[in-house]
């Protein structure tokens, strides 16, 4: 079966002044459509890069990203951010809702930009939010807002749901209901989610871990019976 | 939802966005409502102009016959010919007023308007009179009044009470700063109410074009034809009431045009350095809404129509409140000067114009600001823009870098790094400085043509009218009694290369009552041979020293040639100025019309060959009622600075103490009192404070001599800013920016340290 995504020698380069800093180098793989995937490894490893890159959030310096048939490498700023907006869903560290839009507006906010938007209510009343549609951001614990940018980010009904370190900024018990909510969106509604991380123990969980170190990857696993996020000892 | 996300930020910074709002919705205001009023002067001059048919010539001559008004009306395009009589003429009865009194063969052209009694009828006996003159004098429909006109003694019944298109501006003659109805009116009279016997030449030919004739044409033709009958032509550029409401009506409207680009300015600054902050501190936001796939010009119109929405809030509201209060306020003041039937504001399509510039000024500087953030690919956006790099400066390689101290260290590379809010800093108080000095200006300047007039030109205290027929030996006995100096003064024409002018001829006899300045306004003496001309009035015809030009006498027809030896400058009454020797020498013997004296010289009158006794506190007393009615003026020019000053500086105090609540708290980290924080940044205040200062003087001088070079052709004042005022100015500014800075370095106890120093999101 053809592959969702597939990397071909991607090369990112960042010139700061005097030297540049590759940090993508010469990186290739795969990742199958509905697959719970993980990008494992340390600070400055280049996991963001990837993922900044697979978003359409920046540009490579060589290389193709093939997303279902064609190479976003190639895309203008323009098609990027129709790419953006059709096929990605974003969840950030810190949240990044908009903090003078309510719970509701924030969700509402991409519904907007997409034809086939999801209802934002029912999203957010799946995502465990549903009794607090209309109250801001900063009255929300931190897992509290990591749901609502997560309910954000499948409003749209993405093709890929990427996740940047989602539990960074959490503590671990939430951080589990986070990533478990995050699994059971790729089992049961079929998203492709990645999900970035320097936590090593979400890897019996996840259907592939590409780990990297340094702008390479360094390991590629395939679990073909990945547990649930819950049963991993964490 | 982006719409719902601009009304919550809007509420985060309701003060800076309350200011743009204000200063959008002021120049607004201000623009629509100074058009409004003088598009309101305009139709109303222009609608009384048309329907009293008032001429577009008036010829002066001796004696008009009934040929002339053929011979007039038989030029291509003349609508209607009129004769009249006209003579000024002195009012029997207290004070000894001026009237000037026009008697009219019909009443084609030229009608007078009427506000009480019977209407202008020329087969009715009686005298309609201006009524601003006979509320003055408490004169009303039905009483008589007494004149005498030609030394025949007339006395008719006031018929009705009448103001006059020709008489918008109701004064005598242009060296009257105000219309004083109390000492000048004019009356009308149709000639029937006068016995056929009356000796009455019509000295006075008006013509009126129709609406598609050439003027220059017409001119032209009547010149041609009247060659040597009439001693003066007067247009609607040469006419005194004619010419001075146009000229007030252009000097609102340049007036009317140069303020509101002050606040349009202040507006777009202030949306600037708001939006700059503003995106500054939404970057992550905007990176998100970037990722989540908004596109840059879905992003970019957003925050552009923050700048779009307030603009075009304001910029409504002013156009609503602008022609509702500034007009009424205006006409306060006009109302003074000119006497108009009626007076209303009229709203021009030009006025929607200025709600477009204030949009455009408002939605482009956030264009502008935000530009900076929406660069950047999503991934940069998300991570916070790494602080500006501190530059080492030329400066800090000096030896006296090192000798500064650390706070005048810390604020000059403050200033360096920031430049843009450092200039608007200054530009604000530059700007509020101008408009104080601009408002103090004017009274300075009002005040020192009263000053230079009455105290250094004219040094007499009372001025004695002479009758035009008095006898050598009433002049000697007049001499005997007071020992004043003679003079003669009349009315004159110039004329250099095909343009004319008209002026007065001032002959000075022995004597130092009547001073003279040059160019530089030093004490000189009119030059022994050959005549003065005055600065206006050599400006106009591009006379020099040396220079020859030609002059005659209103009422002659040949013209003489003088030199020009010397150039003097008089605030009013332009014209030239010889000694009686050069005059006696060069023409003929000199006729005095006035004595000046010193002293009281109220015993005079009534003596043989005294017309009238004026001292000089009656003629004061014009300028201080001018001074009046400048005073609300002033008044809104100083609040404009104040709201001006405290808008821009309170924006930018915000600004800069927000950019800089990481610093500040690192530095109370280190220890440092909140007092010492409050007066480093005190301090820079100062510094930009005396820059902006030091900016505005000389801008300010420019704007008060911009505004008196705006006032008449036929007054020549000096812009002068005293240094009284000038260290008011200093001052209020001073409190002002101060006390902005205070509010401001207040919050410097407030800050939070541990929060202020928590991880950028």
């Amino acid at each position: 079966m053809e592959p969702l995504i597939r990397f071909q020698n991607v090369t990112k380069e960042y010139v700061m002044g005097e030297y540049r800093l590759r940090a993508a180098d010469n990186i290739s793989f795969e990742i199958q459509k509905g697959e719970f995937a993980v990008i494992l490894g340390p600070s400055g490893a280049g996991k963001s890069t990837v993922l900044n890159l697979l978003g359409g959030m920046d540009r490579v310096t060589s290389g193709s990203i093939i997303v279902d048939g064609h190479d976003i490498a190639m895309y203008d700023d323009n098609r990027l951010t129709a790419y953006r907006r059709d096929h990605v869903g974003f969840v950030f560290q810190f949240y990044n809702l908009i903090p003078t839009l309510t719970v509701y507006e924030n969700v509402a906010l991409t519904a907007e930009l997409v034809k086939n938007a999801l209802d934002a209510r029912e999203i957010l009343t799946s995502v465990g939010m549903g009794d607090h549609l209309n109250i801001f951001p900063s009255q929300l614990s931190g897992g509290e807002q990591q749901r609502v940018s997560i309910a954000r980010a499948i409003c749209k009904n993405p093709t890929l749901l990427l996740c940047d370190e989602p539990t960074g900024a959490l503590d671990s018990e939430t951080g589990v209901l986070i990533l478990s909510l995050l699994q059971r969106m790729s089992r049961e509604r079929g998203h492709t989610v990645i999900v970035v991380t320097h936590n090593s123990a979400i890897v019996p969980a996840a259907d592939r871990v590409i780990r990297m170190r340094s702008g390479k990857i360094a390991e590629e696993i395939v679990n073909p019976s990945p547990a649930a996020v819950e049963e991993v000892n964490w | 939802m982006l719409l719902k996300k601009m009304l919550r930020d809007m509420r985060q910074n309701l003060s800076q966005f309350i200011a743009i709002f204000l200063m959008s919705m002021l120049g607004v205001m201000v623009f629509a409502g100074i058009s409004a009023e003088w598009n309101g002067m305009k139709h109303e001059r222009d609608r009384y102009y048309e329907e009293s048919r008032i001429p577009d010539f008036w010829l002066l001559g001796s004696n008009f016959t009934g040929e002339d008004l053929e011979k007039a009306s038989g030029i291509p395009g003349v609508e209607a010919v009129s004769r009249r009589f006209i003579a000024d003429t002195v009012m029997i009865s207290g004070n000894k007023p001026v009237l000037r009194i026009h008697i009219v063969e019909d009443n084609e052209i030229s009608r007078p308007f009427l506000t009480e009694g019977e209407p202008f009828d020329i087969s009715r006996d009686g005298i309609w009179l201006d009524c601003y003159f006979a509320d003055a004098h408490g004169i009303g429909v039905g009483d008589r009044i007494r004149a005498e006109i030609g030394g025949i003694s007339i006395e008719k019944e006031v018929a009705g009470l009448i103001m006059h298109p020709e008489y918008i501006y109701d004064a005598r003659d242009e060296s009257q700063l105000l219309p004083q109805p109390e000492n000048f009116g004019f009356a009308f009279m149709p000639r029937k109410a006068l016995p056929v016997a009356f000796p009455l030449p019509y000295n006075q030919l008006m013509i009126r074009l129709d609406s598609t004739a050439d003027a220059r044409k017409a001119r032209a033709e009547l010149e041609r034809l009247f060659k040597g009958k009439y001693s003066l032509l007067q247009t609607h550029d040469t006419h005194l009431s004619a010419s001075l409401i146009e000229a007030e009506i252009r000097q609102n409207r340049a007036l009317g045009n140069m303020f509101p680009v002050v606040f349009f300015l202040i507006a777009a600054l202030a949306m600037l350095t708001t939006m700059v902050r503003m995106t500054g501190n939404q970057r992550v936001q905007i990176g998100t809404l970037k990722a989540m796939g908004y596109s840059r010009r879905k992003i970019l119109f957003h925050y552009v129509s923050y700048g779009i929405w307030l603009g075009l809030a304001g910029g409504l509201l002013g156009l609503l409140a602008g022609p509702l209060i500034v007009p009424p306020i205006l006409f306060e003041m006009q109302r003074f000067l000119y006497y108009l039937p009626s007076w209303y504001a009229v709203l021009t399509p030009e006025s929607c114009v200025a709600v477009a510039v204030a949009v455009l000024c408002c939605g482009a500087s956030s264009w502008f600001a935000c530009r900076r953030e929406l660069k950047d690919v999503p991934a940069a956006c998300m991570r916070p823009r790494p602080p500006r790099a501190g530059r080492h400066t030329r400066l800090e390689k000096s030896a006296l870098w090192h000798r500064l101290g650390f706070s005048a260290q810390w604020n000059i590379r403050d200033i360096l790094r920031s430049k843009v809010r450092s200039a608007m800093a200054v530009a604000g108080v530059a700007g509020s400085m101008l408009l104080l000095l601009c408002a103090l200006g004017i009274l300075d300047t009002i005040n020192g043509l009263g000053t230079w007039m009455y105290r250094d030109l004219h040094a007499y205290d009372c001025k004695i009218n002479l009758k035009e027929d008095i006898r050598r030996d009433e002049i000697d006995a007049l001499n005997q009694k007071y020992g004043g100096q003679l003079i003669q003064e009349l009315a004159i024409e110039f004329r250099k290369d095909g343009k004319g002018k008209a002026g007065f001829l001032t002959v000075a006899g022995p004597g130092d009552l009547l001073r003279f300045q040059d160019k530089e306004r030093n004490h000189m003496e009119l030059p022994e041979d050959g005549a003065a001309v005055s600065w206006k009035i050599a400006e106009f015809l591009g006379l020099e020293a040396g220079d020859e030009f030609q002059w005659r006498r209103t009422g002659e027809t040949g013209w003489r040639l003088s030199r020009v030896e010397a150039i003097y400058r008089s605030p009013v009454g332009q014209g030239m100025a010889m000694t009686a020797d050069a005059y006696e020498s060069a023409y003929e013997a000199m006729k005095p019309t006035a004595m000046l004296i010193s002293g009281d010289g109220s015993g005079a009158e009534g003596m043989p060959g005294v017309k009238d006794v004026k001292n000089k506190e009656e003629m004061e007393a014009g300028l201080e009622k001018m001074l009046e009615s400048m005073r609300m003026l002033v008044g809104i020019l100083i609040l404009a600075a104040v709201i001006l000053g405290a808008v821009v500086l309170y924006n930018l105090g915000v600004l800069s103490f927000t950019e800089r609540v990481r610093e500040l708290a690192t530095l109370k980290v280190l220890g440092f009192f909140p007092a010492q924080l409050r007066s480093l940044l005190d301090r820079q205040n100062i510094w930009l404070t005396a820059a902006g200062i030091l900016v505005g003087i000389p801008c300010g001088y420019g704007l008060v001599a911009y505004m008196v070079s705006t006032i008449s052709d036929s007054i020549d004042m000096m812009p002068r800013i005293t240094p009284g005022s000038l260290v008011l100015c200093i001052a209020g500014t001073l409190v002002l920016s101060m006390s902005v800075s205070l509010a401001m370095s207040r919050k410097v106890g407030s800050i939070d340290m541990v929060s202020s120093l928590k991880a950028v999101e």
